[in-house]
């Protein structure tokens, strides 16, 4: 640890706060790219931890009761650890327990069916982003993301029924981008001049768009780049057309970067675009020693 | 709810005075954010709700003696907390900070895609076993960044630690965190 990350960490942390996701803020310091990602994933996971944090409303209030007429009310005793309740106290807590769990079952089903904009959707994307950050079997995690991808794409065509003018951000095969009108799994997507591509983004492979929610059943995008899946994992061949790496087949194309000297037998870290027929193209290949540096 | 200096001093002014309705939105003021401060480390309801009434009973006693400053008011009910979140450590036994080896003896249920409420609470609890292992001032740390949203400027001056030694001690805890969340994991 050395006071430029220190400060870059912290940096990285408030652009976090201005609503930048983990990507763009990484972006600031390619250099700490490799030590500032874990600890940035640790922070979200913690602020999902410390939003979830509910107050409870009965409770607050009768402290308040306590507290406006203190000067008549006998002091409160220091909690101590549970004792083994008795009678009728023990059917109130039951009771206090099945409510608990029944707002607490209600919050979690609100949240699976929950879109952009409401309450409970950052939750539901926080609790997603813990279970990938701590998945590290690459074809669960890969299983995982296209899930997560669908999910998406379903909350987006669900506002567009609303529709609701909200933010959206969601994953979906371009098979058409002629003019301002793409299409991105059966989603009309309008692409004004000002909107920001980035990457290589052609028909035919997956993308993310970034954008709002139109009255007239469009999302108007503000930006757009490749959907780029990371497969890191044993090489298991490597052949001019295709690879494969933990189990996961790649095409190879002439446009395909390959950095270092991947090795059959040896760990490699693959980005990959998602073409619309379901097959992987290798985008960058690059062997273990490269990562490292 | 926020408040402007000025407008907490006025507060403070009439709480001195026992006026029930200052005192009532002091409370409103400051009892989400000492509960949340305290089930962040305890994970448990009925000790934060218990620990939170506490501490702030306490402010009674403290606008008795005058207390000249939103600061002072804020450090005060921060020790309180601390102080009380450390004896029920003591009574239940609970230490600070745990080994990894303790915390994974308490069985952590793995995830199941297939059932929403079990992964929510699995992930929870997930944090709370990392967050458990971190040492006490980190956890506080934690606490105040992530239960109460503060800065670290906001925290240098809580704890009246130099703004070098808070950020520091910001990078440490999520690597600590990290670390604990992938063993758990």
């Amino acid at each position: 640890m050395d006071d430029t990350q220190v400060r870059a960490l912290d940096v990285c942390l408030q652009r976090m706060q201005t609503g930048k996701d983990l990507q763009q803020v990484l972006e600031f310091y390619p250099q700490f790219s490799d030590q500032l990602r874990p600890l940035l994933e640790a922070a979200e996971v913690v602020q999902w931890y410390g939003k979830i944090i509910q107050v409870p409303e009965i409770a607050q209030a009768k402290s308040r009761s306590r507290f406006t007429q203190a000067e008549l009310s006998p002091p409160v005793a220091a909690p101590t650890p549970a004792r083994e309740p008795s009678g009728w106290i023990k059917i109130i807590s039951l009771a206090l327990a099945l409510l608990v769990i029944l707002v607490g079952t209600w919050s979690i089903i609100a949240a699976r069916g929950a879109l952009p904009g409401d309450f409970l959707y950052p939750m539901k994307i926080a609790l997603e982003r813990t279970r990938l950050q701590l998945t590290n079997d690459p074809l669960r995690r890969l299983g995982m993301e296209q899930a997560y991808d669908e999910e998406r794409l379903g909350e987006v065509k669900s506002l567009l029924q609303t529709p609701r003018p909200e933010s959206v951000q969601f994953a979906g095969g371009l098979s058409q981008m002629g003019g301002s009108n793409w299409q991105v799994s059966g989603i009309r997507v309008v692409v004004p001049a000002d909107a920001q591509i980035i990457g290589n983004v052609e028909e035919g492979i997956y993308v993310i768009v970034e954008g709002t929610v139109q009255p007239d059943g469009s999302v108007l995008a503000h930006r757009l780049q490749p959907r780029e899946f990371d497969l890191s994992g044993k090489l298991q061949n490597f052949l001019p057309d295709r690879l494969t790496v933990a189990g996961i087949p790649i095409e190879v194309s002439v446009e395909t970067l390959v950095h270092g000297s991947p090795q059959v037998g040896n760990p490699v870290h693959v980005s990959a675009y998602l073409l619309l027929d379901g097959n992987f193209q290798a985008r960058l290949v690059e062997a273990a020693d490269q990562i490292e540096e | 709810v926020q408040l402007t200096e000025n407008e907490l001093e006025g507060l403070l002014s009439r709480a001195r005075l026992m006026d029930t309705q200052a005192l009532g939105q002091i409370h409103d003021l400051y009892y989400p954010q000492i509960y949340r401060y305290i089930y962040f480390q305890l994970d448990d309801e009925q000790a934060s709700q218990q620990i939170a009434d506490i501490a702030l009973q306490g402010l009674i006693d403290v606008f008795h003696k005058g207390v000249s400053s939103k600061g002072k008011l804020d450090g005060w009910l921060l020790k309180a907390s601390d102080k009380q979140v450390q004896y029920y450590q003591r009574q239940s036994g609970i230490p600070g900070a745990i080994e990894s080896t303790q915390a994974g003896a308490e069985s952590l249920e793995t995830t199941d895609s297939n059932n929403p409420q079990k992964e929510t609470s699995w992930g929870r609890r997930l944090v709370h076993l990392a967050l458990r292992q971190l040492d006490p001032e980190q956890q506080r740390f934690l606490a105040l960044r992530y239960a109460q949203e503060r800065s670290p400027e906001d925290i240098a001056t809580l704890t009246g630690r130099n703004l070098a030694e808070v950020k520091a001690l910001q990078f440490r805890a999520l690597q600590s965190l990290r670390r604990f969340l992938e063993v758990e994991g």
